[in-house]
This record gives structure tokens, sequence and C-alpha cells, in this order.
């Protein structure tokens, strides 16, 4: 092996000893790769004293914001769904019946499984149909204001 | 298997938040970005977390997701400056003494970013030049290449 190669692997023989024995051996006949050694242990040495790794008593808060916002984003993603019903309905509304008549699903995907009741529970009697007022009503819960003003749903009015 | 999500983000977050922050503020140098490009690691982890391998460890496959998430971070954020390690804290005295020559955290702002992510990528956590190159989306041959030159300009500064 070369200096040049034994100097690359130099890493592997810090954080893993005894791993490369042959290399090792070089080490310790050959002035260069042994100085490249001791300047990346102190390196290595000077970043973990200088930049540790935090305490736990320094991070609660910033855990438990996270745990927070990974909350959200799983509350957020049926909106995604309400998101994709808001435009059948915006469809459906243009054109009367084409909704009412689907014989399949109308969305199929990853939902959360509140989200996959809520799909099933609109699935009614007529297998995978589902009306323009059972998409408005689905919205009217789940959708935030700003979608349900854009469709101009605050004043729906359930017709069946 | 979608609640086993849920409670393995919730468990991983206990266990290996404070490594993968560590990991941040090595690469960033700053505790602000640190502390959004950690909190994003673990957001991606839960969206993708039918991507990981359950064969490999957590903190390896998070490991991977900071370095990526730091590097496009520190990218797309090139004017900031390497402003808080916190010196009362991480002072100089912590260093052990007989050291010839000392290291200062503010010696990784020669680095490009690059160049800082391998060296740390390499020196530190320990993952193969295949390995950061995966991490990094680039060759082997230019992840040794700015591995070299990182600790040519290191060397320099710390002498």
């Amino acid at each position: 092996m070369t200096c040049k190669e034994i100097q690359e692997l130099l890493p592997d023989i810090i954080n893993n000893p005894g791993m490369h024995p042959e290399a090792e051996a070089h080490i310790k006949n050959c002035a260069d790769c042994a100085d490249e050694m001791a300047f990346l242990q102190e390196l290595r040495e000077g970043i973990k004293v200088t930049i540790p790794d935090p305490t736990i008593t320094e991070t609660v808060g910033q855990k438990i914001r996270l745990a927070r916002r990974i909350r959200r984003e799983q509350v957020r993603r049926p909106m995604i769904y309400a998101a994709s019903m808001a435009a059948v309905l915006a469809l459906s509304l243009l054109m009367p019946g084409i909704v009412g008549n689907l014989q399949e699903p109308v969305f199929y995907g990853e939902y959360e499984p509140e989200t996959e009741a809520t799909i099933k529970s609109l699935d009614v009697d007529a297998g995978w149909q589902i009306s323009t007022d059972e998409i408005a009503l689905y919205l009217l819960e789940n959708a935030d204001l700003e979608t349900i003003e854009e469709l101009g749903l605050e004043n729906y009015q359930v017709t069946s | 298997m979608k609640e086993n999500r849920k409670h393995i983000i919730d468990k991983w977050i206990v266990q290996y938040y404070d490594a993968v922050l560590g990991m941040a503020l090595r690469l960033t140098g700053n505790r602000d970005d640190a502390e959004d490009c950690a909190q994003d690691v673990f957001v991606k982890a839960w969206k993708k977390y039918s991507s990981f391998r359950g064969d490999s460890h957590p903190l390896a496959w998070l490991k991977t997701i900071t370095y990526n998430t730091c590097y496009n971070h520190l990218n797309r954020n090139k004017s900031k400056t390497w402003n808080e390690m916190d010196e009362n804290r991480h002072s100089k005295e912590q260093i052990p003494e007989g050291q010839k020559r000392g290291f200062d955290p503010k010696h990784l702002e020669v680095l490009s970013v690059g160049e800082r992510a391998v060296l740390l990528a390499r020196i530190y956590d320990g993952l193969s030049f295949k390995e950061v190159a995966a991490t990094l989306n680039t060759s082997e041959n230019s992840a040794k290449v700015s591995y070299h030159n990182a600790i040519k300009k290191l060397r320099k500064v710390m002498l």
C-alpha cells in the first residue's frame, strides 16, 4: 500500500482501530503517515470537545416543538384529500351529474386511517358514488376557511 | 403500520435528536440553522419512513438525511456566517492540555460547504468515501479531492 492509500484510510483506522493491521504496521514505521494520523486525531478531538452534541436538558423544548410539528403534519394530510375533493366539487358544480355517475372510487391514496374511514363512510349505499352534497359536507367539516370561501361554500344548502 | 410510524418517530426524536442536532451544529456552525435543519430531518424521516430499510441502524439513516439537509441548506444560504459556537460553553479551556496546535471551531469556516461536509462525514462520523459520495450526491473521486483540500487548508490555519 502506498502512503496516499494509507492516508485515505486514516479516518477508518481512527474510528475502528485494528481493522487495517497492514496499514497500522506501516504507520508505525512511516513518519509522514504517523504525522498525518496525529493531526487527524487532534482535529477529531478538537471538534468533539469544541462542538459536542447538545445535552438532553438543552433540547427538551425543541423535541416537544418537533413532536407537535409532526402531529400538525399528520393533521394536514387529510387536507390534501380535502383539496382533491374541492377540485371535484368545483367540477361537479360546473357539470352537474358527472360526479354522481362515477362507478369507481374517485381518489385512492395513502391516507391516514381517519381519512380512509371518512372516504369509506362517504361510500354509503351506492357503491363508490359520491354526491356533491357529501363532498360539500366533507369540505365544510374538514377544509380550511380559505378553501371554503374560495368555493363559495359558506352558505351551501344541502339539497337531498 | 401507520400507528407504528408515529410511535417510532417519537422514539427516534427522544433517542437521536441530540446526535442529529450535534451533527447539524458542526456542519452549519450556527445554532438557529442547526435547529431548523435538525427539525427538518425528523419531518423528512417521518414523511419518507416507508423508504427506511429496517436492516440499517436508524441513526445511520438519519445521518444521511442530516448531511443532505444541512448541505442543501448551506448551499442555499451561502452568505450566512459561522457565528455562534457558544464560546462560553465550548471554550478553548476545555481542549485537553498538551495539544501542539489548537483547534477552533472557526477554523472550519475556511472550508467550502462541500469540503466541510466531506471532512466531518469522513473523520467525525466515520462514513466511507463511497457513503459520503452517495450522501452528498457526488462522485467518490470528487469526495476524495474535497477531503484532501480540507485537510490541507486546516493544516495551514491550525499551525
